[in-house]
């Protein structure tokens, strides 16, 4: 099967499933009405904040390559390795070589959507290697034995008694419906993993060029155990993630945040710049960060779809959209979902087979109005149709259908003439289209607006006030 | 080729117009809570800020009764060992009060493994700044005893004196100590450790310190 089968088939699937449709619906209002608190407390101008955030990552965008190599000397010169990887292959490579050099057992991991889109879990079990994701949300759904939900909450689409269910079997505790009880067991149950790891691997949400740092934001504290315990750090990061200076997080860490979970700052924001070197008493022996490239480079080749890499992972889009909220996370997937995900990953991982993606929205602007630094993401959508269709070799009799369509729909008395053909052949659709079957097909009106326009100007006229 | 060259040439071509770093207003034009009064009230406003985060906050006016305050705390705590940073700050509250001294380790200590940090009941630390805006403690390992003491132990509790309180986070990352000092690590710590993963459901203490404490002392210096 295609992956616009498998797609089509999950989100059909999903969408009929009204227990999923209520946890979602749950989790996404609670989110709501704190984003909008705290954006309104917050925030002096919203749409300004925004603006400046775009601004910023603009710059930042146009001199990408200076700021990575700034970074680059900066970070190497307090002792991290900085390693550049084109593709996913080359940074699994990187790591894998990494924990062969230093004899690693046991890797604890955090949070980190760029260690999706690589497929680390799967390579480093493909290796025999014991690796513990250690964000509650993440460790929630490594123990299901699934894929994270949503790149913000990865366990969105778990109840609290399927969590129940979940950690008795596989952690062997008494069955609890308690949150607090549920999560004081996943913390035992990783602090073990943390004191005893010899790796961390971590992504970061910003790369700091002037300062030479990554910075990393969380809520629970697996992030800064993560880099605090183990002998090595491993840092994997998409190469876009580059703000110019350190006083730029003075508005990106609150504007991500905002966006990401309604809270001001996040528990955590930890600013990295090298492993442990006198006077620090302690911290990893090595830090290694791979800047991962794997399509961004494409991305930033094209003027069109460059402002893609804009983005800064806050998961606003997801939960604004209607066909997120509707056919859920996992329908997509893919390591992004919903309509950042939608135009990320047909450029990442090929137009061919992911153009449907652009598809799966209904345009109708919600992620563009909430997305922090002002993504026209619907446009991005649309521009992937457009482009996905221009490379595609489609059928002939698509090419002329269309063809017509545009002629006719050029002209008003075209429309007008074909209004009473197309509903003679109302019949002819109803049995031959698969939604039509399944939905059916709501009865055209009698009169058309045109129709009903027309009549009433002759019967009524605007009255005349003089004055 | 190496990757890196492949990569930069690649970005390189590509290269769009130039622009110049935009200019984006301070902290006092873009947030609305931006402390705007006088600064004797930044220290109500980082106090209600830490408790609406579930953080305890005190105030104390000497050295001595810092000591007493944490003494207090120790009491509460999850266990009987104890650990601090030993910095300049901390070493003045034990030399006003030695008694206490006794009761901690010093994190700076070599042979301390992650085992051994994380049996500690309590982390105390001094910190570089306090922000009003938001409620945060902000420190560097090198100055706070290292990247565990503050992060491993149930309770974190914190040492800073009126003159580490700031507004906004702003005046923070552009002090001299942010921007020039050759620091490794850095952390904004806003609150206890936290999670909201199951059912959104808020739960105090994922993997950092459940509790999170900050004695604030008036009108003493750590010179």
């Amino acid at each position: 099967m295609t992956e616009n089968h498998l797609f089509l088939k999950r989100a059909r699937q999903k969408s009929g499933d009204d227990a999923h449709r209520i946890k979602i619906q749950k989790a996404i209002s609670t989110y709501d009405t704190k984003v909008d608190e705290m954006i309104k407390r917050q925030f002096t101008d919203w749409q300004n904040a925004r603006k400046s955030a775009a601004a910023i990552k603009e710059y930042a965008l146009a001199n990408l390559p200076d700021l990575l190599l700034e970074f680059e000397e900066k970070i190497s010169k307090r002792g991290a390795r900085v390693l550049w990887a084109e593709t996913a292959q080359q940074a699994r490579q990187f790591i894998g070589e990494i924990i062969t050099r230093c004899g690693g057992q046991k890797i604890i991991k955090s949070k980190s959507m760029t260690s999706e889109e690589i497929g680390l879990n799967e390579f480093l079990a493909g290796q025999g290697i014991e690796n513990w994701e250690s964000d509650l949300g993440e460790f929630i759904v490594q123990l299901a034995g699934e894929k994270p939900y949503h790149i913000v909450t990865p366990a969105m689409h778990k109840s609290r008694s399927e969590i129940a269910d979940l950690f008795a079997e596989k952690l062997g505790i008494e069955r609890t419906d308690s949150a607090e009880e549920l999560t004081m067991a996943a913390r035992q149950h990783l602090r073990q993993a943390f004191v005893t790891a010899d790796i961390g691997i971590t992504g970061a949400n910003f790369i700091i060029a002037d300062a030479g740092a990554i910075v990393m934001m969380e809520n629970e504290g697996n992030g800064r155990l993560g880099m605090a315990c183990p002998k090595v750090h491993i840092v994997l990061v998409g190469i876009e993630k580059v703000l110019p200076r350190l006083g730029n997080l003075a508005l990106f860490l609150p504007l991500l945040t905002t966006s990401g979970t309604g809270q001001q700052l996040t528990c955590y924001n930890s600013i990295v710049r090298g492993p442990e070197l006198a006077p620090d008493s302690d911290g990893p022996e090595e830090m290694f960060v791979i800047l991962l490239d794997n399509g961004r480079s494409d991305i930033y080749a094209q003027d069109d779809f460059r402002r893609l890499l804009h983005c800064i992972r806050c998961g606003a889009c997801l939960n604004a959209c209607p066909v997120f909220r509707t056919i859920g996370g996992h329908a997509y997937g893919t390591a992004y979902q919903g309509p950042i995900g939608s135009v990320v990953t047909p450029q990442l991982r090929g137009l061919a087979e992911w153009r449907h993606l652009a598809h799966a929205s209904t345009l109708c602007g919600a992620c563009s109005a909430v997305c922090p630094v002002d993504l026209d993401l619907h446009h991005l959508l649309l521009q992937t149709r457009r482009v996905a269709e221009k490379n595609r070799k489609s059928k002939f009799y698509w090419r002329m259908a269309m063809k017509i369509w545009a002629q006719c729909f050029r002209s008003r008395r075209a429309v007008e003439l074909l209004r009473p053909i197309l509903k003679l052949l109302l019949p002819v659709y109803k049995s031959i289209l698969p939604a039509a079957k399944r939905r059916g097909i709501p009865q055209p009106a009698k009169k058309s607006f045109a129709q009903i326009m027309k009549q009433s100007q002759n019967s009524i006229k605007p009255e005349r006030t003089d004055r | 080729m190496t990757a890196k060259k492949k990569i930069i040439t690649k970005l390189r071509t590509a290269r769009a117009a130039e622009i110049s770093l935009p200019r984006v207003g301070s902290d006092d034009n873009i947030f609305a809570d931006y402390p705007r009064s006088e600064a004797g009230n930044l220290i109500s406003i980082f106090k209600n800020n830490m408790k609406k985060l579930s953080g305890e906050f005190f105030m104390v006016n000497s050295f001595t009764e810092a000591a007493e305050t944490i003494e207090t705390l120790l009491q509460s705590a999850e266990g009987t060992k104890f650990c601090a940073d030993f910095s300049p700050l901390c070493r003045k509250i034990f030399t006003a009060y030695p008694r206490l001294a006794g009761r901690f380790e010093n994190a700076s200590q070599q042979r301390l493994n992650s085992v051994d940090f994380a049996g500690f009941a309590v982390g105390l630390t001094s910190a570089d700044f306090l922000v009003a805006r938001t409620g945060s403690v902000l420190l560097r390992s090198l100055a706070a005893g290292g990247r565990r003491l503050s992060v491993l132990p149930p309770m974190h509790i914190v040492i800073a004196t009126t003159a580490q309180l700031l507004p906004s986070l702003d005046e923070a990352l552009h002090s001299v100590q942010f921007q020039n000092a050759d620091w490794r690590y850095a952390t904004i710590i806003t609150g206890p450790s936290r999670t909201s993963d199951i059912e959104k459901i808020l739960v105090l203490g994922a993997h950092g310190p459940k509790r999170l404490a900050v004695i604030l002392v008036e009108g003493e210096t750590i010179k």
